[in-house]
């Protein structure tokens, strides 16, 4: 039978996954279903909402944001200085489900599950956020657009590693924004998250969910970005849409944005 | 293991299985006016609250509520009795099956303080669905019942 833990460090969660198959647990929002449905059947479920240094959200000096592995999507959305210093994020996170969701989902949860529909996970890659993670040998940092995201529900993140924290640098004024289109109910995944930050020079980085096994990130000049994000868009057709439908809603969301911000 | 919390202000000690849900905990106990729907954490009538957070039962682990303070539709409805006035008197149920999660978010946004301004009250209920009122009128009960 699946035993279940609630380490009070971040070094007893480590121990708690070098032994069997065991599984960390945020808010469980996205593992209850995969455990309901047998899609996993772990060993041990290791709770990490008892370790202290996984709580809050702060901000250093410089003005990058540390948010804790287990800060929930509300800690984020109530946050005056998440709103203020990183916009972009904070109307991501605000975006996500329903406020029972946002109670208890963990910011370190959506970026291990790496579900390519999350609405966080393009905004962390326009972020440009880095995570600092432990394991058996120690902590490291790893930053999301170095690869971190291989494919569907897989990262590089190992099975003995805890994500400690979520390292954002300051947005210092940047434009951005983050717009999620969902022609269906305010709560489903988005069809297509469109996460943006405009720079002075006119360059667009954009961070893109939905549309393929991972989330993506596209560069480029204000005025050519919406159509490379199109042409790097590999969506399915699925009960959100056809291919074809979330390809041209890419490019029509994604410049959409643009012209919102650089208005 | 052994799981030790507060239900609607009483205590609760119970035997669960690690891997059982708050909403099969919470219905073990006799307290059956939480439900399961959807059993996706989208649908609300699981709804209660969790150390004042709302939550849908049908997802969190029971094995996390240890030492907590849980809150189902009965005991809210104790806490809160406008609330439920209010859903009655605006004709904010008809069959039912929706209510006691509209009752639970209700209190919660009562309790959490939150303004009394229909944009904000419709976007909290957003994760309540309703088959029968068209949501209008749960609004204007739960606005009627910020009141108090």
């Amino acid at each position: 039978m699946t035993e279940f833990h609630a380490p009070t460090t971040v070094d007893e969660a480590v121990d708690r996954l070098g032994s069997g198959h065991a599984v960390l647990v945020g808010g469980s929002t996205s593992l209850t279903p995969l455990l309901r449905e047998r899609l996993l059947e772990p060993d041990a479920l290791v709770w990490l909402g008892r370790v202290p240094e996984l709580w809050g959200i702060t901000t250093v000096d410089g003005g990058d944001l540390i948010v804790g592995a287990t800060a929930t999507l509300a800690d984020l959305v109530g946050s005056a200085t998440v709103r203020a210093g990183q916009p972009m994020l904070w109307a991501a996170a605000g975006a996500v489900g329903n406020p029972r969701v946002r109670a208890v989902a963990t910011v370190g949860g959506a970026v291990a599950h790496a579900d390519p529909r999350q609405d966080l996970l393009p905004a962390l890659l326009v972020a440009d956020a880095t995570l600092t993670v432990a394991g058996p040998d120690g902590r490291r940092t790893v930053r999301l657009r170095d690869g971190f995201y291989r494919g569907l529900l897989e990262t590089g993140l190992g099975d003995d590693e805890v994500i400690v924290s979520v390292r954002l640098p300051a947005a210092d004024g940047h434009a951005e924004a983050y717009e999620r289109f969902t022609p269906g109910s305010r709560e489903d995944f988005p069809t297509v998250a469109v996460a943006v930050r405009v720079g002075a020079d006119g360059s667009a980085t954009v961070g893109l969910g939905g549309v393929a096994s991972r989330p993506l990130l596209v560069t480029g000049p204000g005025r050519d970005v919406a159509g490379t994000a199109r042409d790097a868009a590999a969506p399915i057709d699925d009960e959100r849409g056809s291919a074809a439908y979330k390809r041209a809603m890419v490019e029509v969301i994604t410049r959409r944005v643009l012209e919102r911000l650089t208005n | 293991m052994k799981l030790s919390f507060r239900l609607n202000g009483m205590p609760v000690v119970v035997d669960i299985a690690p891997t059982a849900t708050l909403v099969e905990v919470i219905r073990g106990t006799g307290a059956t006016g939480t439900k399961e729907g959807c059993g996706a954490g989208v649908c609300g009538v699981c709804g209660v609250l969790v150390d004042d957070r709302p939550v849908s039962s049908c997802l969190y682990l029971a094995a996390c509520v240890d030492g907590a303070d849980v809150w189902t539709v009965e005991g809210l409805a104790t806490r809160c009795p406008e609330v439920v006035a209010a859903l009655v008197g605006h004709e904010g149920m008809q069959c039912g099956i929706c209510t006691p999660g509209q009752v639970v978010a209700a209190c919660a946004y009562k309790l959490a303080g939150l303004p009394k301004r229909e944009p904000d009250v419709r976007e909290f209920l957003n994760g309540n669905l309703c088959r029968c009122t068209g949501y209008a009128t749960i609004v204007r009960s739960v606005l009627a019942a910020l009141d108090d």
